[in-house]
């Protein structure tokens, strides 16, 4: 016996609970689970609805809690038999305050009223807070659906699952492979049709709907196999209503299977659900039923697997991955892992002991956390950003919650523990170092480091309209004079081309003029007053005469400037029709190629005031940098494109109004800038777009975040 | 402000007396308490509003010096009750009894004394300068509460103390019918049901702590007092008889050292155990634990008195005490063993945490300096000093109650205190226990002379210094206080002035029995005294003859203390009541608080000045910074400890015996 009275096992504090004679109550069940070869005690309060997990060694001394044994008998028992997994009589206090705290034992003597009353109210703000701390998911329990679930499960005669299972495979599958078929018709404008304004309103009605057959498939699951489901309610998920069910009666199953099952039974019956829309839809006319199945069909597949089979989240997906993998607790088991590698290396708390965990599951703790909470961080930010788009101060606020729950309320959890804890004590030095480099880091490389800073845009290449040679006349080419390379002189002649149908339009015109000629001839010193009404005429016909041959003469195109002479496809240009207008080529020299860029509204102020460089790339020769000069800014903003290339509809990335039939009817407004192209780079790629990448001086990141997100405020909302 | 009468508004706890419901404040309800008191302790005008107060009790004076003796005690036996909720009343209970103590004691209480008793008895913190005679003090607060009939315990920091003022202050008393007891140390149940039984009790706070643990233990935890008398009928016998009324109003003095620097200390009222421990497993623990490596095996960090095995060290552990029976073989049981060995061997020194005598180890205060009687420390540490200076071992224990200071004050429905030096805790007192503390500001001019602190580079020129100004004081004439902050400095000092030739007297736990008569003799001109920093506080050091012409008492501080406060106390040994007197303080860059707290700036100085003496500023750098250290990690363990103790508590409520 001395053995067990050394000091390590001891507590000073156990005279509390020496002659307390402890049982467990009478609702408690416990489940015996294994997971990853460990075994578990799972402990079911039938009454609450809530399971805990004990391990072995607790298991042992709540098994000698019988209200006969106290607490020193039950010490002489645990110690009969010393061993390293032997509890200390501080585990034992504390395992005994946690059974109390969980409501699961009784005492032989008068309870602490106040303090009962004290915890309930605890409980309760701790309850209230989980429940209303997350913005996007706020939680409010309606109805205790156990005994309606347990009728369906009757009337549904679920207990043959291999019947169930049947059916689903039966429905699911064919439904499966009749998607491949159908799949240009299901895909055809995809977004439009799901973003149309009267189907949103469609889907705001199906998807609690749907939403809560799903729900019914988690209870219904439950309830098969042999739990219970007490808790089913509306939870706001980004302010829409969605409901949500208390399927935590799984957590006393056994068999994994079965945990998972419940996990997956909403998927499954979303599934389910999909497929039957799915034949309707393929049935159906063309009609609002059609499109209200096109939406469950969507909604209830690939929402479901997009979102609730994402384990990153703490939805159907996270629970299925953790009975599958059996690590219970993952997320929670993670941070704190992450906490013990802080603690460990970051801190230098030798002493810190890693959460019991195998090693494979350190390697799932090792990935979780981090990806978890990056996941969160995007949605809680992208969810806030799309509800600010439509309700700005709704959104703000959103998003300021969103980065409270998610960021600063854990890191200064995190830092008032590191203050606070006992524990960092023994480190304080080397916990004030780390914070204060941690935040030195930080800020440097916010606001001090610099790091090279572009703004990217498109342009064309161009030239003045007197440097580019336009068919003056339609015609089919006869030959080119020059060849392509050639330095001409301003006028000088380039190609000549004929045009049968003007040539016999000349030809007509010119024997209406001889035969007016003649007949004013005739009517001369007859009748003097026709004669000179013939004259009128004759001009008339004349001066028509002269215009077609002067058509006739613009069929030699000529060159509007002077310089090296750039034709498109020389050689394929004879006998080749040119419609009026038509380019033909360019002469490059007394006018240089230029890039006519067009930069949104937000970014043309660092262009205009702090560009150091711009460098130009052709889409045809990707490979090639070529330095520009910027030479001029069209000093407003304007909503229209100097060329449809640069426009969505001509293969730009700028986004243009779809009623505008020349494509160059921008959404948002523009600022133009040229700039001087080397006369090597644009030469024979004029009228093509070009990739511009302006270059600013290296700045800090901080100060760039800090610009866009006042310039998102200042653009997106208006303020 | 000061007008505010006692009331008690407190909510009640369910036990077997009154007491105050200890309940849990929550962080932001207390943040914001303290956060307000901050901002009023900016705006309250410095100086006390004593004048006002004084003034109306003067203004009663001539009225009630015509009463005779009888008319007084019906003035006060029927105003008192008043008193505690009429402030006019209570201007007129003052006047009355301080008529009284003029007429039975010969000492009229002057304003300051008035004002401090006034913030007694509205339940706050008197800050008055040492010497401003405190006991008065407490006795008029005291006097008029009782008189209305609540139940006054007047704690003191020891049994001397408590002796001296209920006999001294019993004279006050029972000039209004007023019972007055003492607890002492070692007196009978009976004996002290009866002194608590009296209308003012002078105890000492540690008799006081566990005279209430045994009620509870007696009562079974949380009861009322009508479960406790049912219970004991229905099992057939007389109930055990409680010694104390309840917790009413407690005014406590030197409330700083018993309500901050003892705070967390648990006093644990403990039975004799059956078993008694193997001395082989602790011999053995020392033999291992002597044969690890600081810094490799295990982590020692002195300021923070904390020591930890590293992974090496458990390893090196595991493997030596292969085969070594049963009790090694489980980690913990070994490890835990070694852990006690290594701090017994590296936090614990003798005579200066604890005193070897008649074969038995004593544990020393450390603020007081004084043995801390029937004190053991825990989990088998005490085993393993036992062990390590060969005593035999003490029967371990079995803890009944355990609770520490700062639960147990809290427990007063009306709680108040007077200290000489609160001002850097006040912000504490008033987060834990709720009490406001005002400064007043002393009767007389203070006269007491500061010379420049002397600085030497070790301890061996420290000695040599001291011994240095003490012949020269001595020489003019004048008596010599020399403070130090172990048993072990002050007899190497005593040893030094030995070699030196300077006949002195020591006082430290090795020999209070004669403190009071050292004390009397410390202010005889020529007198040199060593005393541990606090022995004798509470007494006055009286000056001979021709003393005070001289320049009055001399003391030396030969070691800042953890807090300044301690320092203060110490300095406010001389110069009492507008006598002379001078200070000065004699350190050395290796004392203990700058090793430990020193950090890089000790170092430097080191560099800079390798004999010592650095500039004064500098040197006061490095005590601001030391000190704030050790006043910062004390203060973190205190909070520590209440949280721990509430959450253990809040676990534990099923258990029914919140002790």
């Amino acid at each position: 016996m001395i053995c067990a009275m050394t000091p390590g096992l001891l507590s000073t504090h156990w005279y509390r609970v020496a002659g307390l004679r402890p049982r467990l109550r009478g609702h408690v069940r416990i489940h015996r689970h294994v997971y990853r070869g460990q075994v578990w005690y799972v402990v079911e309060d039938r009454v609450a609805g809530k399971y805990y997990r004990f391990n072995p060694a607790s298991y042992r001394v709540i098994c000698l809690l019988d209200g006969r044994r106290d607490m020193d008998t039950v010490w002489a028992r645990l110690t009969e038999q010393l061993a390293d997994d032997t509890p200390a009589q501080d585990e034992v206090v504390n395992l005994l305050g946690q059974l109390h705290t969980a409501d699961l034992i009784q005492c032989d003597v008068n309870p602490d009223v106040a303090e009962l009353f004290e915890r309930r109210a605890r409980q309760r703000r701790r309850q209230f807070m989980s429940r209303y701390l997350n913005p996007i998911a706020l939680r409010f329990p309606l109805w205790d659906p156990d005994a309606f679930i347990g009728r369906l499960v009757r009337g549904l005669g679920c207990c043959g699952g291999g019947r169930v299972l049947f059916v689903w495979l039966a429905v699911v599958l064919p439904a499966l492979l009749l998607v491949p078929p159908y799949w240009p018709d299901l895909t055809e404008n995809f977004t439009e049709q799901l973003l149309a304004f009267d189907n949103v309103l469609l889907i705001a009605v199906v998807f609690p709907l749907v939403k809560a057959l799903h729900e019914l498939g988690h209870g219904i699951a439950v309830k098969a196999r042999g739990g219970d489901v007490h808790e089913m309610g509306i939870m706001l998920l980004a302010f829409f209503p969605v409901p949500y069910v208390d399927a935590s009666g799984a957590s006393a199953f056994v068999k994994k299977a079965d945990r998972m099952l419940v996990g997956a039974a909403g998927m499954l019956t979303e599934l389910f659900i999909a497929a039957l829309a799915f034949y309707l839809w393929v049935l159906l006319e063309p009609g609002f039923v059609r499109s209200l199945t096109y939406n469950v069909i969507v909604l209830a597949s690939v929402t479901t697997v997009a979102f609730n089979a994402n384990p990153l989240l703490r939805y159907d997906g996270y629970y299925v991955l953790l009975d599958g993998i059996e690590i219970p607790n993952l997320g929670t088991r993670s941070n704190q892992y992450w906490r013990h590698l802080a603690d460990r290396y970051l801190f230098g708390i030798r002493t810190s002991e890693p959460p019991p965990a195998t090693a494979g599951e350190r390697r799932w703790f090792l990935g979780y956390a981090p990806l978890a909470f990056a996941y969160r961080m995007f949605v809680a930010l992208f969810i806030a950003l799309f509800v600010a788009e439509q309700y700005f101060f709704v959104g703000v606020v959103l998003a300021l919650w969103g980065l409270a729950a998610n960021l600063a309320l854990p890191l200064y959890r995190g830092a008032a523990a590191l203050l606070r804890d006992p524990r960092y004590a023994l480190r304080a030095g080397r916990v004030r170092a780390v914070l204060g480099a941690a935040g030195a880091g930080v800020l440097l490389l916010l606001f001090v480091l610099p790091v090279p800073h572009h703004t990217h845009a498109e342009g064309v290449v161009w030239l003045p309209e007197q440097a580019i040679l336009r068919a003056q006349e339609s015609g089919f080419v006869e030959h080119v004079l020059v060849d392509p390379g050639q330095t001409l002189a301003l006028g000088a002649a380039v190609l000549e081309a004929v045009n049968p149908t003007l040539a016999a339009d000349i030809a007509v015109q010119a024997a209406k003029v001889e035969e007016v000629h003649v007949r004013r001839d005739a009517a001369w010193g007859v009748n003097p007053a026709r004669a000179s009404q013939l004259g009128e005429e004759l001009r008339r016909e004349q001066a028509a005469l002269e215009r077609l041959q002067d058509d006739a003469r613009r069929l030699t195109l000529c060159a509007g400037a002077h310089g090296v002479l750039l034709l498109e496809r020389a050689p394929d240009l004879p006998g080749r029709f040119l419609r009026k207008g038509d380019v033909v080529g360019y002469v490059v020299g007394e006018y240089l190629p230029l890039a006519r860029v067009v930069v949104p509204q937000a970014e043309a102020d660092q262009v205009r005031l702090a560009t150091r460089a711009v460098d130009i790339k052709l889409p045809q020769d990707l490979g090639t940098t070529w330095p520009a000069r910027l030479i001029r800014q069209v000093p407003k903003a304007a909503r229209d494109l100097p060329s449809p290339v640069l426009g969505q509809g001509g293969g730009g990335e700028i986004i243009v109004d779809p009623r505008d039939q020349r494509l160059t009817r921008t959404l948002e407004s523009l600022f133009e800038f040229e700039l001087e192209l080397p006369r090597t780079a644009a030469a024979g790629y004029i009228g093509s777009h070009v990739h511009v990448r302006f270059e600013h001086p290296a700045e800090p990141i901080g100060q760039r975040l800090w610009r866009s997100l006042r310039r998102l405020f200042m653009s997106r909302f208006h303020v | 402000m000061s007008s505010t009468p006692m009331a008690f508004r407190a909510e009640r706890a369910h036990a077997v007396y009154p007491e105050r419901l200890d309940a849990d404040e929550s962080t932001w309800d207390a943040w914001a308490r303290v956060a307000a008191a901050r901002l009023w302790y900016r705006l309250r005008p410095l100086l006390f509003r004593s004048n006002r107060l004084v003034a109306a009790i003067d203004a009663q004076a001539a009225d009630v010096a015509r009463l005779d003796d009888q008319a007084l005690q019906r003035e006060l036996a029927r105003g008192a009750r008043t008193a505690l909720t009429e402030p006019r009343a209570m201007v007129r209970a003052f006047a009355v009894v301080r008529e009284a103590a003029q007429r039975r004691l010969g000492l009229r209480p002057f304003g300051t004394q008035l004002t401090g008793a006034a913030a007694l008895f509205a339940g706050r913190l008197a800050e008055m300068p040492t010497g401003e005679g405190k006991t008065l003090t407490a006795a008029l607060a005291a006097c008029v509460a009782a008189a209305a009939g609540v139940p006054v315990h007047v704690v003191t920091v020891n049994d001397y103390l408590a002796q001296r003022d209920a006999a001294s202050m019993g004279r006050l008393f029972g000039f209004f019918g007023l019972k007055t007891g003492a607890i002492v140390s070692g007196m009978s149940l009976e004996a002290r049901r009866a002194a608590y039984a009296c209308d003012i009790t002078y105890c000492t706070n540690k008799e006081l702590v566990f005279d209430y643990l045994k009620d509870r233990v007696a009562a079974g935890g949380r009861t009322s007092l009508a479960q406790h008398r049912l219970r004991a009928l229905c099992r057939g016998r007389q109930h055990a008889g409680l010694l104390l009324r309840g917790l009413h109003f407690a005014i406590v003095d030197e409330a700083d050292s018993v309500l901050i620097d003892e705070a967390r200390t648990p006093l644990i009222l403990a039975e004799q155990g059956s078993n008694r421990d193997d001395p082989a497993v602790f011999t053995r623990a020392l033999a291992l634990a002597a044969e690890l490596e600081a810094g490799l095996h295990f982590e020692l960090s002195p300021a923070q008195r904390v020591l930890q095995l590293t992974p090496a060290g458990r390893a090196v552990l595991a493997e030596r005490s292969r085969g070594l029976g049963a009790t090694w073989a489980v980690a913990r049981n070994r490890e835990q063993l070694v852990a006690q060995a290594l701090r017994a061997l590296h936090l614990f020194h003798r005579d200066q945490q604890y005193l070897v005598a008649d074969g038995k180890v004593h544990i020393v205060d450390e603020y007081t300096g004084r043995v801390l009687p029937g004190r053991t420390w825990e989990q088998g540490l005490h085993q393993m000093i036992e062990t390590k200076e060969g005593c035999a071992l003490s029967v371990a224990t079995r803890t009944q109650a355990r609770i520490t200071y700062q639960r147990f004050f809290r427990r007063y429905l009306h709680l108040a205190g007077m200290t000489g030096t609160a001002r850097e805790v006040k912000g504490e007192i008033l987060a834990v226990y709720g009490l406001d503390t005002v400064s007043l500001p002393p009767h007389k001019p203070c006269r007491r002379v500061f010379l420049p602190t002397l600085c030497c580079a070790d301890e061996a020129g420290k000695w040599h210094r001291v011994a240095a100004q003490v012949t020269a004081v001595h020489a003019a004439g004048r008596p010599v206080l020399i403070g130090t902050r172990s048993v072990e400095a002050s007899e190497r000092l005593s040893a030094v002035l030995d070699a030196a030739g300077l006949a002195h007297r020591v006082l430290n736990a090795r020999q209070d029995a004669d403190e009071a008569a050292i004390v009397e003799q410390a202010g005889q001109p020529g007198a040199i005294t060593v005393a541990t920093n606090m022995a004798g506080r509470g007494t006055d050091i009286p000056l001979g003859p021709g003393v005070d012409e001289l320049g009055g008492l001399h003391v030396i501080l030969t070691e800042y203390h953890d807090t300044p406060r301690i320092d203060r106390q110490l300095l406010g040994r001389c110069a009492r009541q507008g006598n002379r007197g001078s200070v000065q303080a004699v350190v050395a860059l290796d004392d203990a608080l700058f090793r430990t707290h020193g950090g890089a700036l000790l170092r430097l100085l080191r560099r800079l000045y390798p004999h010592g003496q650095p500039p004064h500023w500098l040197l006061l750098g490095l005590r601001r910074q030391a000190q704030g250290g050790a006043e910062r990690i004390h203060r973190r363990v205190r909070r520590d400890t209440l949280k721990q103790d509430r959450t253990l508590d809040a676990s534990l409520a099923f258990a029914g015996n919140a002790i």
